[in-house]
């Protein structure tokens, strides 16, 4: 764990990306990113939240070199994004994986490996590997027009950490993995990043995330809003109470009004900045004639720190 | 820098190398604009002129000579002729069509020939509304057959579409109109027809205004395959290929014996001259391709005198 | 591996592939069969079908596919240079149209074998020039589907040649004594698939009926095999150059 050598995995600088279509009446650019500066290091597993067009995808596509930066530069592990070399430390999987349908599962791993010019015992080991990790063995020799969104997820994967890449671009990756796939998808991502390996995530499904001690990239229209670690996204908490009854006039009474964020005849959500306040508060409330059935201590998820963040920056 | 100006280098030399090797290859396929080449034209060789003359004196000099030719050009079907010859002046040829129908049969029986047909006269027009269909069928052509002064390959036109390279009549002592115009002849190696060794000889003619090859078998010094090429507006080229070549054998006289049966009509061709134009009658407009000038029309030698000379393309 | 795996993809991209290979070998046979025709016939004949239709056919979307899938995204990001990619395609290509002119062969030469009809000399020399025409047309068609998607490739080809042959053919035969005559056809004639120069190349115009006879025809027939090879080289630069350079995303595209 920790970063180690100076070497970071990606390095952007000033990364801009502007869509313009060849044949257009007027020049309908769209930019999908602006000026997004970003380091990730070995070891380190960095998150892209962000709604659909935040630019996310278009991000992660120019770390792969597969588009080209209209300003800026990106390197990957010291290498310019295109190059042959920083394609050598790269794993990539797409939002939608395709793969040609006559061939099964176990052929189109093969197929992989050959191109990223393993040999072939080395290949077989490899596609033993990943089946077992990924626990493809029911499917894997069915052909792969057959396979469902979840299936496809897990060849896809396994085709990215083939050849064991210092860098893995993961794009939407829980996307038809059912809650089973997306645990063993997050030990296998803890895995990985324990042995050394850059990973960069894009999801819109902030929950996923949230379990993975990663650093969050937040990034809306293009721009990225901030970049956080998991302590900061967790900072404000929120105590949730529930009473017999009573709620409003205990609220009124008893809690200053800038304290209570919600409050109805059975529960109040207060905000708090230190969770050492609870028990006073409780007391407080006990004392005040509260009948208190639980209390729960929220803390902001990151679905929430990341619309504060919207409307704080908009 | 060194290694970018050796790769610079290395593009350079191959792009010039492809660019001087695709410059060579297009002055090479230039079209040849319909002049006959001065390099077609073969010097004479005296030992490949001897090859020739003893190929001619070996048809003069034998008392019988049967074979079978078949001449192919492209564009239209093969013609097979199957040729019988004795002397003083016996000949028979059948002309057999591509699918194996023969279409026509000539027979010499030492004073007159006779030609006839298995179905229609092909040498009326089939739009005539003059002759009804039942005029056509059933008839014969007749003529005078001087020794060594009418031409077996010339008759044989009635017959199919395509006339000998070697005229038969060669074997009757009849010179070929060709022969003083030849420019030389030169030998072209040796190869293999049909089990024979053969030389190979290139005769041009005229200029190469006509080229011919003989493939000259060495056991009995007779061609078994020539090939000819024309070259006049465009080039045509023409392949005959001789089998079952038997000299000197005995062939029964049965075979040079042909009378009309009963009812048949003899067939005279029309007199051109009921077809030319006569004397003061204005003449026709026609265009046809020049060698070099394009189209000429006659309308524009108007009021000029124009001699029209046909002649036979070397 | 790499160069097998790829080559091995193109034989098995699609199982309209494998159909096409046997309806072209029933077209030839039933060519053969139906029209007995002269080794120059049946040699025009090849030069058409096997040597212009089939790396249509086979060619269709060869590029276009992957990169309207998406699935190009896959292959762009592994570690090798990405005109390995066009050019392994390419000579899988080549060896398709050289299996199945080999299958030609075999096939004309049973039936001849068994029907003792019409000819076969010269062939061969007509199967070598459908094949380097193959070459030149299936590299065309690889370069044009980089940048059109699916199989419009190989139609958007068949139009364009079908419309260019026949203004050709207007063009020429109306400029046949205009001075910007040769300039037309040399303009139809070179920088496209060299259909004319193969053809007079099998006819045996430009060596005496084989290669084999010496003679100052022989620099001829090579200027023309070495046309119709740079034209080949030259349409793959392009197809190379083009995917290169070009960006990718998902299925959008």
């Amino acid at each position: 764990m920790g970063y180690d050598g100076d070497l970071a995995a990606v390095e952007c600088r000033q990364l801009t990306k502007v869509f313009r279509r060849l044949l257009a009446r007027r020049t309908k650019a769209v930019c999908a990113l602006r000026e997004v500066s970003l380091t990730v290091h070995p070891g380190q597993i960095v998150g892209l939240i962000g709604p659909n067009g935040a630019g996310k995808s278009t991000l992660l596509n120019l770390i792969a070199g597969l588009i080209f930066p209209t300003e800026g530069q990106v390197a990957v592990c010291g290498h310019p994004a295109r190059s042959v070399a920083a394609r050598r430390n790269l794993g990539y999987m797409p939002e939608h994986p395709v793969f040609p349908g006559l061939h099964s599962g176990r052929a189109v791993l093969r197929y992989h490996g050959a191109l990223l010019g393993l040999s072939a015992p080395t290949i077989q080991h490899q596609v033993e590997q990943s089946v077992q990790q990924l626990e493809m063995g029911a499917f894997i020799d069915r052909p792969a027009s057959e396979f469902s969104q979840g299936m496809k997820q897990r060849l896809a994967l396994a085709i990215a950490m083939m050849g064991n890449p210092r860098l893995l671009l993961l794009d939407e990756p829980s996307n038809g993995l059912d809650p089973v796939g997306i645990v063993q998808l997050r030990d296998l991502l803890k895995q990985l990043r324990d042995a050394g390996a850059a990973i960069v995530i894009s999801s819109h499904r902030l929950g996923e995330l949230e379990k993975l001690t990663c650093d969050y990239l937040f990034m809306h229209h293009g721009r990225i809003l901030s970049f956080a670690d998991k302590a900061v996204a967790g900072q404000t908490a929120r105590l949730r109470v529930e009473l017999v009854s009573g709620g409003r006039r205990v609220a009124e009474t008893l809690l200053p009004t800038s304290q209570v964020l919600d409050a109805s005849d059975t529960a109040l959500v207060l905000a708090i900045s230190d969770p050492d306040e609870v028990p006073n508060i409780v007391a407080n409330l006990a004392q005040g004639g509260a009948r208190i059935m639980s209390v729960l201590l929220e803390r902001e998820n990151i679905e929430e720190t990341f619309l504060r963040l919207c409307s704080e920056g908009t | 820098m060194t290694k970018l100006k050796r790769r610079i280098g290395v593009w350079a030399l191959i792009l010039v190398g492809g660019l001087s090797l695709e410059s060579w290859a297009l002055h090479t396929l230039r079209p040849s604009a319909g002049r006959w080449r001065s390099e077609a034209v073969v010097k004479d060789e005296p030992v490949a002129h001897a090859l020739y003359d003893q190929m001619t004196a070996t048809m003069r000099d034998a008392g019988s000579l049967s074979y079978e030719c078949t001449y192919s050009s492209p564009g239209r079907k093969a013609q097979r002729y199957l040729v019988w010859l004795k002397k003083p002046n016996y000949f028979r040829v059948e002309a057999i069509n591509a699918r194996g129908a023969r279409t026509g049969t000539l027979v010499g029986d030492g004073s007159h020939l006779w030609i006839y047909w298995p179905g229609e006269c092909p040498q009326i027009d089939p739009d005539d509304k003059d002759v009804p269909p039942e005029a056509r069928l059933n008839l014969y052509m007749m003529k005078a057959t001087p020794v060594g002064r009418h031409s077996i390959g010339h008759e044989v036109m009635n017959l199919g579409p395509h006339m000998p390279i070697i005229d038969p009549s060669t074997f009757h002592g009849y010179t070929d109109s060709l022969q003083p115009y030849i420019d030389g002849a030169a030998g072209r190696g040796t190869d293999r027809i049909a089990g024979q060794e053969c030389d190979v000889i290139e005769v041009s003619i005229m200029n190469a205004q006509r080229t011919w090859f003989f493939w000259i078998s060495r056991e009995d010094h007779l061609p078994r395959r020539m090939k000819q090429i024309l070259r006049w507006i465009g080039t045509s080229v023409g392949v005959e290929e001789w089998s079952n070549v038997a000299l000197g054998s005995d062939i029964p006289k049965d075979k040079f014996v042909w009378s009309p049966p009963e009812g048949w009509r003899q067939w005279i061709p029309p007199d051109p001259e009921t077809k030319l134009l006569k004397p003061g009658q204005v003449a026709p407009d026609f265009a046809l391709r020049s060698m070099d000038k394009g189209r000429i029309k006659l309308s524009d030698y108007r009021n000029e005198i124009v001699w029209l000379y046909i002649w036979r393309s070397g | 591996m790499r160069a097998y795996e790829l080559i091995k993809e193109t034989f098995l991209r699609r199982r309209s592939i494998a159909v096409i290979h046997l309806i072209w070998l029933v077209l030839y046979g039933l060519f053969w069969w139906l029209f007995l025709p002269d080794p120059e016939e049946y040699g025009r004949f090849l030069l058409l079908w096997g040597g212009f239709l089939l790396p249509l056919a086979l060619s269709a979307g060869i590029l276009g596919d992957d990169i309207a899938s998406g699935r190009i995204c896959l292959l762009v990001t592994k570690p090798f240079w990405a005109g390995e990619l066009y050019v392994y395609r390419l000579i899988g290509l080549s060896l398709q149209g050289a299996m199945q002119f080999l299958l030609a062969a075999l096939l004309v030469f049973v039936l001849h074998t068994v029907t003792r009809r019409s000819s076969v000399s010269g062939l061969g020399l007509w199967l070598f020039a459908s094949w380097l025409l193959f070459n030149t047309v299936a590299a065309l068609s690889t370069s044009v589907s980089v940048v059109i998607r699916r199989v419009h490739n190989s139609l958007l080809l068949l139009v364009t040649f079908l419309t260019g042959a026949t203004v050709a053919q207007i063009l020429i035969s109306n400029l046949s004594n205009h001075p910007l005559g040769t300039v037309v056809a040399g303009f139809f004639r070179y920088p496209f698939p060299p259909f004319e120069l193969l053809r007079h190349l099998a006819k045996g115009d430009y060596a005496r009926e084989s290669l084999s006879l010496g003679g100052w025809r022989i620099p001829t027939s090579i200027a023309c095999v070495g046309h119709s090879l740079i034209l080949t080289v030259v349409y793959a630069g392009a197809g190379i150059l083009l995917l290169t350079r070009r960006q990718f995303s998902g299925p959008r595209d």
